[in-house]
């Protein structure tokens, strides 16, 4: 569901008809009017019939009108995704909005919730999260069940622990209970934390979709894969023509490589409607997985032009753009995911890869912080952090990044060779044999990799500079899998080991 | 499956038979067929494929049924999977032991059991197909993929393969899905067969419902069990399932499909398949792009059912659609097409209106081809309708002379085909304006060799007409008999209908004029039978008919079954100028043989002034001077009609039109018969007699007998009259007779005996009789039966009288002998009086008729 929809829904019933007519008095008629207008799209209409009306409902919907107008004029103005002028219009209703609630509050010295919530809007827009929390909060507090006010609260707030900060002033209420559960899921918070939560809500809400799909989410996010899978099937099989969300399932099924399903689902999405943003990003990744990056980023701009706010597709978008060696356009999307949501750690993340392919490490550094910040417990963030700072030749930062990374993955190989060799160019020659024996005894789970081999070879060479030529023979010989080159030079070792053991016998047979 | 009618969807190029083939070629492409049996299996797929066979398959078809039914036109948009079979034999081994081409076909088909497995069928398509250089040909790819042989991609499979490839690039999700969906519905009638060659795996499951899951990736299989999903991507599997069966349309075939549609129609008419028809209504309706020669095939059933207001309406329609087309515009061509259409409905100064405006467009547009063809199709037009010529004349150009120049000049540059036509114009112009014959012929000749050397074989049968006018005018119709009969001979491929028409027709004509009445109206029966329904051919070729029917109901003395006829005619729209002045020819003919002379004389003259003088064909001129001449003569004043005749062959000998020199000298004769000047005639006649031979007219020929006989019957009487009796006769065939000339000197001529004229008249008879049965003239047939009857009495009386002389005068005879031949004599006598009484019945009863 979109976002403006949500609010737009939440006027409707959020209030029993009998308590809205009360408050408006005798700007009723006049109310239905505008509202008609509303419901008709013309928003300036609405607005205009509005005017001189008191009562917060009416001025809500006159100010929200106008909000709505401005950000349809801005949409059009822009001409299109990643057009020359796009991202640069502006709203130009928000000045008048301000000035119209400030005059309102300090006129009238009431609280709506629904003004409190304009207030709060225009506020996140103009980059003033602070207040716009606060508003945001006394908003709910008056009158919980909006849960555009929710939503909006949510991409107010920039980090975890801001979060946590916040979550002791929001009142106690079942709302309050969604909202935690959704801001944890959206910031990547792993299932223990959560688990009771859900089942509280679980009781309440027996088969909710909306929190078995948070479940599923949380799940994907915290890379359980198959769960999350099991979780979006059932969900399908109940509700059939359900697309919210489902751009994220087409993600688990991208990463599972399930082409036969994620193709099942994009027709089965495109079946229900083809113009919906989760159903062009759900095709896009489909495409994407087929290797047809046209034809996928076609869809995502597809996407992007039904809903700006679509954060995945931008994010997605930016990735397909990388593998048309389009950097440019691929860090322009990034930015835009960024902008439109700075939680999303994908978009850092691919800022980051985007720099470095175009050899710009320090300056993908800074990505790659942001990305690891956001996401502390995925090994990948680290890599890429250990790989700038080795690129960087800054080494005690990368072994400090990739130990980092060791620590929340389960024995890489990959990372304990980097790290191996990052010891080996700081002259910790302990250490580094370390990492490689390491990374080497790895094979029993992972199987031979270049890793391994790579290590493998370097320990062979490593007791051959010690002089531990039977280590090294033994090293060197078991060297099967690596280029000609590295296999060649195994060869060579054990040569050289073989003829330096055979030349030691006979010293020692002749010492003897 | 539903006996609905099916949903109809389409794409650019794909259709799900296309996939059915794209799996036989790689089949071929992996070496699953037999190398003897490669050659058969390909080319029966080829016309399928390739869009020159494409023709061949329609073509094939068209001959024996024109109109086209159902089966044959859905071969055109599609190919089941069961005909696939049939094509490619069911039995045919693979190189797979044990099994059949056609089951590894269905394999390959049905072993697409997603959406991503389709896709990535279609997306290894490429991998098919090389450079086409020869080192590429068996280069290791080829053995990578375990490819016995790569296409090359100039071929026609490697140009199908890669067309197919670029089609499936350009298909949006939705699309890819919609064909997706539709080839699920067309290999569903195939289930049982490939649960026959699976038999094994599906007996395992009992469950008849969950057979079809088998056929199914297992990732899905378990959304596919929900029913309401299973509905919503509509993967009914199985021969009974309930959802809709889908037609999935290639556009492109329909393009081709519509383009033979309006050549079939322009060519042939009759009405539009009844497939067709409704797939387009269906596209129509469901909202499909349709493309826009649909319009106008829409267009042209319209206009052959002669519905003004629709065609009208369908001609904006298409050109609306089809104004800007591959970065040109057409708006001059909508303009052309207009005017074309307004002429056939006679909306002549609409049409006139419309061809100005596209002329004007095409100056603007610098479309100089489209210009020529405006202009050469103007030209024609102009000549049909001379009184809009002046119109027009006065506008742009000065004359047709100047217009046919500029043609002539401009074309050659332009496009070889418009400068044949132009030459051709020019052979047609000097044909009717009095030209000179040997220029005409040389026009034409050049005109036919361009049209050789393009090998259009389409303008022939107008060359022809052309030259069966010129030979007609030279009065050697068998000349232009060659040329329609050579042109009868070749093979029907390389006519079409419309030319087939007109040749018929002109075959006709040749066949009547020539007195040869039984074998024109049969080549017209023919024609009514061959041309089933079709409005725009029948207007065709009726007026001829009838206007054949009429003369020779005329001839027949029919009067009032010719009356019907010409009633008929008029209330016919008549496109042709010379077929409305024929049929006025025709009428002013019978208004004589009504008796209304003098109405008929008004009525002629009136038409002379007004239409014949003012620019028509100098044929007409000379052919209604004539008629006028001989209804002039008809109402016994033979000496004006005579200076009328002496016009007319001067004309007709000025313009080298020699039928109708002869028919007026034909008729110059009867006059001086009239005017008691036998000998004259009959000098006259006797100097023309092997040119009328020559024309083959049996009709001419009959006349001129009957004029010979009458001016020998006038010299006979004159001799009886002039001179004694000479006893000599019967020794000699010449007698000398004195003739007192005007000075008064008396000359001996030596004229033909009595007896030698009489017999000469009646060979003459004989022979007009004998003509006049075969143009079927029965008045005139009458005629001369009576006259024979005179000239036989005579003869009697003559041979009675010479043998009574010689009884006299040898006396050699006895009286029994001479008793016996009295008898005789008189018992002839008697009968030739009882034939005279009967057939002087005869002819009261025709002529009251």
């Amino acid at each position: 569901m979109s976002k403006k929809y949500v609010r737009y829904n939440s006027l409707n019933s959020g209030n029993s008809i009998g308590t809205l007519f009360s408050s408006l008095g005798y700007e009723t008629d006049r109310f239905m009017l505008a509202k008609s207008y509303f419901d008709c799209r013309e928003y300036y209409r609405c607005a205009f019939h509005l005017k001189d009306c008191k009562s917060p409902k009416a001025v809500f919907l006159k100010l929200y009108a106008k909000y709505i107008a401005g950000e349809k004029k801005k949409e059009e103005d822009s001409e299109g995704i990643l057009k020359p002028k796009d991202g640069i219009t502006s709203n130009t209703e928000l000045i008048t909005i301000i000035k119209e609630l400030d005059d309102y509050f300090t006129k009238y010295d009431t609280e709506d919730p629904f003004l409190l919530y304009m207030y709060g809007i225009i506020m996140s827009k103009k980059k003033n999260e602070k207040l716009a929390i606060s508003k945001l909060i006394k908003s709910v507090s008056l009158y919980p069940y909006n849960w555009s006010v929710w939503m909006e609260l949510l991409s107010c707030i920039k980090s975890y622990e801001l979060l946590c900060e916040i979550i002791p002033k929001l009142p106690k209420h079942i709302m309050t209970k969604f909202f935690i559960l959704t801001a944890n899921q959206e910031f990547f918070q792993p299932m223990q934390n959560l688990q009771g939560l859900i089942q509280e809500l679980d009781r309440i809400f027996p088969d909710l979709p909306f929190l078995v799909v948070q479940k599923a989410l949380i799940n994907y996010h915290n890379l359980n894969y198959t769960e999350s899978e099991a979780t979006f099937d059932q969900v399908i099989k109940k509700d059939p023509h359900r697309l919210d969300d489902m751009d994220t399932y087409s993600n688990i099924l991208y990463v599972m490589e399930m082409k036969s399903k994620l193709a099942f689902l994009a027709q089965l999405s495109s079946a229900t409607d083809k113009f919906r943003p989760e159903t062009c990003c759900i095709v896009a990744n489909y495409y994407s997985l087929k290797s047809e990056h046209e034809k996928a980023i076609m869809y995502y701009r597809r996407a992007l032009t039904l809903n700006r706010d679509c954060l995945s597709a931008w994010t997605l978008m930016g990735h397909e753009f990388v593998e048309l060696k389009n950097s440019h356009a691929a860090i322009e999307s990034y930015r835009r995911a960024i902008d439109a949501n700075n939680k999303d750690f994908r978009a850092w993340y691919g800022l980051g890869q985007a720099y470095e392919v175009l050899d710009m490490h320090y300056y993908s550094l800074y990505y790659y912080q942001r990305a690891a910040a956001l996401k502390s417990m995925d090994p990948r963030m680290w890599q890429a952090l250990g790989n700038c700072y080795d690129k960087l030749e800054r080494f005690d930062d990368a072994i400090k990044a990739y130990k980092r990374a060791l620590q929340v993955s389960e024995m890489d190989p990959l990372i304990l060779f980097r790290l191996g060799i990052l010891n080996e160019k700081i002259q910790d020659m302990k250490s580094a044999a370390f990492y490689m024996k390491t990374c080497l005894q790895e094979e029993q789970n992972e199987g031979v990799t270049d890793e391994t081999s790579k290590a493998r070879l370097w320990l062979a060479r490593y007791e051959l500079n010690l002089s531990n030529w039977e280590q090294a023979q033994m090293y060197a010989s078991n060297l099967i899998h690596g280029t000609p080159h590295e296999i060649e030079e195994a060869r060579a070792i054990v040569r050289d080991t073989r003829s330096r053991i055979e030349s030691e016998r006979r010293d020692s047979f002749i010492n003897r | 499956m539903t006996d609905e009618s099916p949903t109809v969807e389409a794409s650019t190029y794909l259709a799900p038979y296309k996939i059915a083939l794209l799996s036989l070629i790689t089949l071929y492409c992996e070496g699953y067929i037999p190398r003897k049996e490669r050659m058969n299996v390909i080319s029966k797929i080829l016309p399928y494929i390739d869009l020159f066979g494409r023709e061949q398959t329609y073509g094939l078809t068209d001959k024996s049924n024109k109109n086209g039914d159902q089966g044959e036109v859905e071969n055109g948009l599609n190919l089941p999977l069961s005909e696939l079979k049939q094509l490619i034999g069911a039995d045919n081994m693979s190189t797979m032991p044990g099994r059949t081409i056609y089951e590894l076909v269905l394999e390959k088909v049905w072993q697409l059991n997603s959406l991503d497995a389709f896709h990535t069928f279609m997306y290894s398509l490429r991998s098919y197909i090389t450079s086409g250089k020869p080192e590429d040909l068996n280069d290791e790819r080829a053995m990578k993929l375990g490819l016995s042989k790569l296409l090359s991609s100039s071929s026609i499979l490697g140009s199908f393969f890669r067309k197919s490839g670029l089609a499936f690039d350009y298909l949006s999700f939705e699309d890819f899905s919609s064909l997706w969906r539709a080839l699920v519905s067309y290999r569903n009638e195939t289930f049982s067969d490939y649960k026959h060659i699976h038999a094994p795996e599906f007996e395992e499951i009992y469950d008849e419902l969950q057979q079809d899951l088998v056929v199914h990736d297992v990732d899905i299989q378990g959304f596919l069990e929900n029913d309401y999903i299973r509905n919503m991507v509509n993967l009914e599997i199985g021969e009974s399932s309930a959802g809709p069966k889908i037609l999935f349309i290639a556009n492109q075939d329909l393009e081709y499909l519509l383009e033979y549609q309006v050549e079939a129609f322009e060519n042939y008419g009759g009405p539009m398949p009844h497939y067709l028809r409704e797939t387009l209504n269906e596209m129509i309706r469901r909202d499909v792009m349709v493309p826009s020669s649909a319009y106008y095939v829409r267009y042209l059933e319209a206009y052959h059912d002669k519905d003004y207001e629709r065609s009208y309406e369908l001609l904006h329609q298409y050109f609306d659609y089809t104004m800007y087309n591959r970065d040109r515009t057409f708006y001059q061509y909508a303009l052309f097409t207009l005017a074309g259409f307004q002429a056939s409905f006679k909306c002549h100064t609409e049409c006139l209106r419309a061809t100005e405006e596209a002329i004007a467009v095409a100056r603007e547009n610098k479309d100089i081809p489209c210009l020529h063809y405006i202009l050469s199709w103007l030209y024609g037009f102009l000549k049909d309708n001379p009184r809009l010529a002046d119109e027009f004349y006065n506008k742009s150009f000065t004359s047709d002379e100047h217009l046919l120049q500029f043609l002539k000049t401009k074309s050659k540059d332009v496009s070889p085909g418009l400068h044949a036509t132009a030459h051709q114009c020019e052979a047609a112009h000097a044909a009717a304006d009095l030209g000179n014959v040997s220029a005409a012929m040389e026009s034409i000749v050049k005109s036919s060799y361009i049209n050789m050397t393009l090998n259009k074989s389409n303008k022939v049968v107008e060359l022809i007409v052309l030259l069966s006018a010129i030979w007609g005018r030279l009065g050697l119709p068998r000349m232009a008999n060659i040329y329609l009969d050579s042109y009868f001979e070749t093979p029907s491929d390389y006519r079409d209908g419309k030319s087939d028409i007109t040749a018929r027709i002109l075959k006709a004509e040749i066949l009547y004029d020539q007195g040869e009445l039984f074998e024109a109206e049969k080549i017209l029966d023919e024609l009514e039978a061959s041309t089933k329904g079709s409005p725009v051919d029948y207007e065709m070729w009726l007026p001829h008919l009838l206007l054949i029917q009429a003369k020779t109901c005329l001839s027949k003395n029919r009067l009032s079954d010719a009356q019907v006829r010409i009633d008929q005619l008029s209330r016919q729209s008549i496109t042709s100028t010379s077929l409305e002045m024929d049929i006025e020819h025709c009428r002013i003919r019978l208004l004589v043989a009504q008796g209304n002379t003098s109405l008929a004389l008004e009525q002629l003259s009136n038409f002379i002034h007004t239409r014949v003088e003012s620019g028509a064909d100098i044929m007409f001129q000379i052919k209604f001077r004539i008629l006028y001449a001989r209804i002039v003569y008809r109402v016994s004043n033979p000496s004006r009609a005579l200076s009328l005749t002496m016009k007319c062959i001067a004309m007709a000998e000025k313009a080298i039109i020699i039928p109708l020199a002869l028919e007026a000298t034909c008729l110059l004769s009867d006059i001086l018969n009239s005017l008691e000047q036998y000998t004259d005639a009959l000098a006259i006649m006797d100097a023309t007699m092997p040119r009328i031979f020559e024309c083959s007219s049996n009709e001419l020929v009959a006349d001129s007998y009957a004029s010979l006989a009458d001016s020998n019957m006038g010299i006979v009487g004159k001799v009886s009259l002039e001179e004694n009796y000479n006893d000599d006769e019967e020794e000699n065939d010449v007698v000398t007779s004195t003739y007192s000339t005007i000075s008064g000197s008396k000359i001996e001529i030596r004229l033909p005996s009595r007896k030698t004229l009489l017999y000469r008249t009646k060979t003459y008879l004989e022979e007009a009789g004998h003509r006049y049965h075969k143009s079927r003239n029965y008045k005139a047939m009458g005629e001369m039966g009576v006259k024979m009857i005179l000239v036989k009495r005579l003869i009697a009386e003559l041979e009675k009288k010479i043998a009574k002389s010689k009884c006299r005068t040898s006396h050699n005879i006895d009286s029994e002998q001479y008793t016996s031949f009295q008898q005789e004599s008189e018992k002839r006598e008697k009968s030739i009086n009882d034939l005279t009484d009967w057939c002087m019945g005869v002819l009261e009863r025709i002529q009251k008729q």
